[in-house]
């Protein structure tokens, strides 16, 4: 490992006269909740027991989860909402192939349609997700920095509180970036953008169809008229 | 190991090449260029280490990343990341992010996508732009509705599990989920669970469930950027007129000594030149092995007490015995008044994961006692892969019964939508017309068509 001290030289003095009388983040007053947590009810309770207890103490879970994390260390909320898009499209899909009114190769092309519309959407949000990365991350930074800002303010014993609610937040903070990155292109863009496009290359391949059939009718057309002639 | 050393030979009154023998090449890192011109250092973020292959890496990330500094410097963020209820909005994501999920889809088709539908021109006529976006409103509401009624009170459930663990979990879920727990602590001598704020880790200090709470530091400046403000609250007395455009080095008290700073509130930042990587390092916590490379002369013993703590650089010595003189434009000082970034607290100790991984080491927040600068509990390789697991069976917790209704959902809304639209609201789709027979056949064959 090559590593060396960073230090100044003469010409960084030039920089001591820069300094400013006072520093360039106010510090702000925090007031951290300290609303205590109420018991829990009996609902609560019931599936603590019957469901949480089950998914947290499972070792199955917890071996499949182990693989999973090998897989990706980021935060994985976005590939939960791509399984749930699966499972919302792979229904849709379900539903246009049993549908009875619909002509059936119409029914295929808009199965592969609403495939299409899960797929591209989904390249696209994985994409975006990661050119905003860096992005996030520096906002990260910059909420952390304000936070602690204002954490630093406080009093010994409510800074301990206020540095708990932080990590929380932080948390949240990952989270609710994939959230909204992946809901936006799901549930905005697509509709908005992506099905239309869809459903014109969908009318295509319908009337390019429609024209081979009557193509492939075609001799027999051509005989009626020669029997009427 | 190679190494790289730079001092400031050009400071004025000390004569550092005294204290620093130079078996290798001298480089002279200008700080305001080097330091301003490379990279925040992400790394740390997520306690990740980098290494000699990341440099090409880093430099493309580099040339990226001014845009992206330039987009998180937008005022707009700073009003938002100080609003209470942006940071009550993120704890509850953190703890209902199915909700917020479907919180958001809600927003988006309620208001954003059927403004859109409505606005944008298209060969639709304005019927069908209304029955769109009355689906839209209805399936927003639907996927909000099925969340709040059945999947909150499940994912409320699940965490309250993980709150209550000694009361729920085995144990030995418990010693897996949280390695860094001292499990004989959890317990009063009657056999009876302690509430988990009275938990001890291996360290014995106070148990942090949340692996990756690291402590974080205001990104350290160097002493001569800082504030006069920062300056007095770090060095007693000092003479702030005799700072501007003088050496640290020469600085005094308002009685004429030479001023002096607490060895807590010292940081020192090591490029590693193979890696192109700043790292800041608190002085009193650096590892040895640090101080060994970038003062070679120093003898080590002289830096620690008797009970091992360092001593003040003040007290330290050469390896030939004389008196140690610490370069003061060595040192960089943290403060949250002078930096709006933080960076997590590492003193070059490393660990390494399961995967073969090496990270730099960071610390939990549970020693602090009001000391910003202590690191707490180490955050060890095996901690972080625990931490990865816990965070995606916690996800399972909140998302799995979501899963679970997402057919069923989708299925109701294929089929319950429109008829409420329909013989609720009286919104329906305008009807098809009649399918005409293909464009490019002879009169006869369209007469045969139909």
């Amino acid at each position: 490992m090559n590593i060396q001290p960073l230090s100044v030289n003469n010409n960084y003095k030039n920089n001591f006269s820069n300094r400013t009388v006072s520093g360039n983040a106010p510090a702000n007053s925090l007031s951290p909740s300290f609303k205590g947590k109420g018991e829990p009810g009996k609902v609560t309770k019931f599936f603590a027991k019957y469901y949480g207890k089950w998914i947290a103490d499972s070792d199955k879970v917890r071996k499949f989860s182990e693989k999973l994390s090998k897989m990706d260390k980021g935060d994985v909320t976005r590939h939960f909402q791509v399984l749930g898009s699966v499972i919302t499209s792979a229904a849709y899909m379900h539903s246009t192939l049993k549908n009875k009114d619909m002509d059936k190769d119409n029914a295929l092309t808009l199965a592969v349609n609403q495939g299409l519309n899960f797929l591209i959407p989904t390249v696209a949000a994985y994409t975006i997700d990661i050119v905003i990365r860096n992005l996030i991350k520096q906002l990260e930074y910059k909420y952390s920095a304000i936070q602690e800002t204002k954490i630093s303010t406080l009093a010994k014993d409510t800074r301990k509180t206020a540095e708990r609610q932080l990590s929380r937040q932080l948390k949240g903070f990952r989270t609710l970036a994939g959230i909204l990155t992946f809901t936006m292109i799901y549930r905005f863009i697509t509709p908005v953008v992506i099905t239309p496009v869809a459903n014109s290359i969908g009318r295509k391949i319908n009337e390019h169809k429609a024209a081979k059939k009557a193509q492939s009718a075609e001799p027999k057309f051509k005989v009626q008229t020669e029997k009427k002639s | 190991m190679k190494i790289h050393t730079t001092q400031n030979l050009s400071s004025q009154t000390v004569s550092q090449p005294t204290n620093i023998t130079l078996p290798r090449e001298i480089r002279y890192t200008k700080y305001s260029d080097d330091m301003h011109s490379s990279e925040p250092d992400t790394s740390h973020d997520s306690v990740s280490f980098k290494g000699k292959k990341e440099i090409v890496d880093k430099a493309v990330k580099a040339g990226k990343k001014k845009f992206v500094e330039r987009v998180a410097d937008w005022n707009i963020w700073d009003k938002m990341f100080k609003s209470g209820s942006f940071s009550k909005l993120l704890e509850i994501t953190n703890k209902q992010e199915v909700l917020i999920n479907s919180g958001t889809a809600l927003v988006i088709c309620t208001l954003l996508r059927p403004a859109t539908i409505m606005a944008l021109p298209g060969d639709k006529n304005k019927k069908d732009c209304a029955y769109a976006a009355a689906h839209s409103v209805s399936s927003g509401v639907w996927g909000f509705i099925v969340p709040l009624i059945f999947i909150k009170p499940l994912a409320k459930a699940y965490n309250h599990v993980i709150d209550e663990a000694g009361k729920y979990l085995r144990e030995s879920t418990i010693k897996k989920r949280w390695p860094h727990l001292n499990i004989s602590s959890i317990k009063n001598p009657d056999g009876t669970i302690k509430p988990m704020k009275e938990w001890k880790d291996y360290k014995n200090n106070d148990f942090i469930r949340d692996i990756k709470d690291v402590k974080k530091v205001a990104k350290p400046k160097h002493i001569s950027e800082v504030s006069d403000k920062t300056l007095q609250k770090f060095f007693t007395d000092i003479d702030l007129s005799k700072t501007k455009n003088i050496s640290p080095n020469q600085w005094v008290r308002t009685d004429g000594k030479k001023a002096s700073i607490d060895l807590q509130n010292v940081f020192i930042a090591v490029k590693d030149v193979d890696k192109g990587k700043v790292s800041y390092y608190p002085l009193k916590y650096v590892k040895e092995d640090i101080l060994k490379e970038v003062y070679p002369n120093l003898d080590i013993a002289s830096t620690k007490a008797v009970n091992g703590e360092r001593l003040h650089f003040d007290k330290w010595h050469t390896k030939d015995g004389k008196p140690f003189e610490f370069d003061m434009n060595n040192i960089f000082i943290s403060d949250w008044a002078e930096s709006r970034l933080g960076i997590p607290l590492v003193t070059g100790e490393t660990t390494k994961l399961a995967s073969g991984e090496v990270k730099d080491v960071c610390y939990q927040k549970n020693n602090m006692d009001g000391e910003l600068f202590t690191p707490g509990t180490p955050i060890t390789g095996e901690m972080l892969d625990a931490a990865s697991t816990n965070a995606v069976v916690d996800k399972f917790g909140g998302w799995l019964p979501d899963l679970i209704v997402s057919y069923p959902r989708a299925t109701a809304t294929i089929a319950i939508l429109p008829f409420i639209l329909k013989n609720v609201f009286g919104i329906e789709k305008s009807k098809k017309p009649e399918q005409k027979p293909p464009v490019n056949l002879s009169e006869t064959e369209r007469k045969a068509v139909s």
